[in-house]
């Protein structure tokens, strides 16, 4: 919360929201910033990762929100992260960013370098914070940033956990990582995987381990240019990750500025419960009591229940521990795979070792 | 319009030396951890030069490990005139501050086309009007090149061109890219669809980290199908391609845009592996003249 005692090192808590009672919500929560999309008129239809429900619907809505927020001393960063823009979608995209802006905004988040020309020409003075859609995974990335004219830019979810305080150090920028919700299979942007063709992603979270995203689902898996033998069938491509409770010290040593939960599209008890959660951990690791937080998490996992209502695993334990699917693990870890049975894994090592060049 | 060949190994740049394409990309697009040494990068160049073809520098997604690789090659191709380099990272675009020789094009990683997808599903929609349909479709298969201010941005980085994809829906888009000034060149035989690096080959094949890959990709690729989807991918590597093929209506299609170049990828994508493959493929993309 915006009046807890902060110290500069303890990163801030990026939450995010989708309407004005789950941004009340976030705020009582501990969020020390909120992030939202705002309705785009004109461009409903056009929603390539989240649909309209995932933004707050009206720009009066907005003011309120950023209203309640500032009064909480709280900042309100707004996503104009479609991922492109063309010609025909100027006029639109300049009315909204305006109308953001004149409601309250603090803070405009880019994903594309096309449209943050429209941004600084439209919203001169607005702080820009880069989208995780600009895959920054290196300190050159995040300088081009900087030059550019972004203030905070938000690292892309693969990079490897032990560059972070090589990018965050003295980069002349706020550096934001992801923590909590989706860690994409893939990396923003250069996934086309898009989801809509699966249920709500409410319903999607739901079904973590019932697998309803398309880099989740199982597929049958051929060995291309051996007359097509079947290996068997697997999750091939599914890297999917969702917690970093566990990291939350070194994330803090890292020098990370921001710790970003991922959720814009899911429930407001989802919401607020994750910011308490990440809240009442980064007080605790802030009175210098880790040993406290690390005794705690033990029973952190077997309480901390997201979705209470409907959702088939219990807690955290259950939801992510036990499949391991951890932010920041090292990229080859992937325990939640089905192995592959050691016959076949046999004959493709030989393969591999009869053709490699 | 010229054809390249996109070559990740020295062994892949000498069949396709040997045949009629005028260009060689070297390099890895997707892959930072398959960067060659700057030896080999050396030797590729030199292999290149000695034939009078073009040589193009292919560089993926970085992070700071990669990065201190490419800084490396860099400085090594920026002796040379006419070479260009595909950038897929945006922090190449602050090591480039201190070259000016180079001609820079952006990488597939960089260009964003929403027709990369594999779905006829355009929108979120789940029943959309004929009008609302027709609204996304104009936007849908456009690209982050199809907006002025971007080209003009990019063209202050000192940027010429892009790669795009084999989307025949994008090809008059790509028209107008190519009228605004920049050279395209459009990849044939497969359009990425995802990008991971938590590798989903490696991590299949029980790989233990990335510094230690044994880079199964160079010679083996997956057939992935999801039955409930009703799609069928192929999976190289870090990256999960759906399969396009060419039609000559298409070729001509593409001809008329002002696109320079067709880029053919050899290796266990397209299944070209030899001289007389490439030469195979090169003779069935130019039926469309």
């Amino acid at each position: 919360m915006a009046n807890s005692p902060h110290i500069t090192a303890i990163p801030k808590i990026l939450s995010p929201t989708k309407a004005y009672t789950g941004a009340v919500k976030v705020i009582e929560a501990g969020a020390d910033e909120i992030y939202c999309g705002v309705r785009t008129p004109g461009l409903e239809e056009f929603e390539l990762y989240r649909g309209a429900s995932t933004d707050i619907q009206t720009y009066d809505e907005f003011c309120r929100v950023t209203e309640h927020a500032h009064k909480h001393d709280v900042e309100v960063f707004v996503t104009i992260n479609q991922p492109f823009i063309i010609d025909s979608m100027e006029g639109t995209m300049t009315k909204h960013i305006r109308n953001c802006v004149e409601a309250g905004a603090d803070s405009l988040i880019v994903g594309d370098l096309g449209m943050l020309q429209l941004v600084k020409k439209v919203a001169p003075n607005i702080k820009l914070c880069a989208s995780t859609y600009l895959a920054a995974m290196n300190r050159e990335s995040v300088e081009f940033l900087r030059r550019a004219g972004f203030s905070r830019v938000v690292l892309e979810r693969h990079v490897p956990f032990e560059q972070i305080p090589e990018i965050a150090g003295d980069s002349g920028v706020e550096v934001e990582v992801f923590v909590h919700g989706s860690g994409c299979s893939n990396v923003n942007v250069n996934c086309y995987f898009y989801h809509y063709k699966f249920p709500a992603m409410d319903q999607g979270y739901l079904t973590i381990d019932g697998v309803k995203f398309p880099c989740s689902l199982p597929y049958e898996v051929y060995d291309r240019g051996d007359e097509g033998a079947k290996l068997g069938t697997f999750p091939i491509v599914d890297a999917y990750t969702f917690c970093s409770l566990c990291k939350l010290p070194a994330l803090i040593r890292t020098g990370v500025y921001g710790l970003k939960i991922e959720g814009r599209g899911i429930n407001e008890e989802y919401q607020a419960s994750t910011t308490r959660l990440y809240r009442e951990s980064l007080d605790m690791l802030q009175r210098g009591d880790e040993e406290s937080f690390i005794e705690k998490l033990e029973s952190i996992k077997d309480t901390f229940v997201p979705l209470p209502q409907t959702l088939p695993l219990t807690n955290l334990r259950e939801l992510c521990c036990e499949q391991e699917r951890c932010y920041y693990a090292p990229a080859f870890h992937a325990p939640y795979k089905e192995k592959l049975n050691w016959q076949t894994w046999t004959k493709l090592q030989c393969k591999l070792l009869v053709v490699q060049p | 319009m010229k054809f390249t060949v996109q070559t990740e190994t020295l062994s892949q740049l000498r069949e396709a030396l040997a045949s009629k394409c005028e260009g060689i990309r070297f390099g890895m697009e997707f892959c930072e951890w398959k960067i060659p040494s700057l030896e080999t990068l050396k030797k590729a160049h030199e292999e290149v030069e000695d034939t009078g073809k073009a040589f193009t520098y292919v560089v993926p997604i970085l992070s700071n490990v990669g990065v201190e690789k490419i800084r490396e090659h860099l400085a090594y191709i920026s002796d040379f005139e006419d070479v260009d380099v595909v950038i897929g990272d945006i922090g190449v675009f602050n090591l480039l501050r201190d070259y000016d020789g180079l001609r820079i094009r952006l990488g597939r990683p960089r260009v964003y086309i929403p027709g990369r997808s594999p779905w006829d599903q355009i929108t979120r929609m789940p029943n959309p009007s004929f009008v609302a349909r027709r609204k996304v479709e104009k936007i849908f298969y456009q690209t982050n090149l199809n907006y002025r201010r971007a080209l003009e941005y990019y063209r202050s980085l000192g940027v010429e061109g892009a790669d795009v994809d084999w989307i025949p829906k994008s090809f008059p888009h790509y028209k107008k890219i190519v009228k605004n000034g920049f050279r395209l060149a459009v990849h044939t035989y497969a359009v990425p669809v995802a990008l991971t690096m938590r590798c989903h080959t490696a991590r299949f094949l029980g790989e233990a980290e990335p510094a230690l890959c044994t880079k199964p990709c160079l010679t083996k690729a997956f057939d992935i199908k999801q039955k409930e989807l009703n799609k069928s991918f192929v999976l190289h590597g870090n990256v999960v391609f759906r399969l396009v093929e060419s039609t000559r209506n298409e070729i001509r299609e593409l001809q008329r845009t002002g696109v320079e170049e067709m880029v053919l990828p050899m290796g266990p994508v397209s299944m070209l592996s030899t001289t007389e493959d490439v030469d195979e493929a090169i003779a069935i993309l130019s039926r469309g003249a």
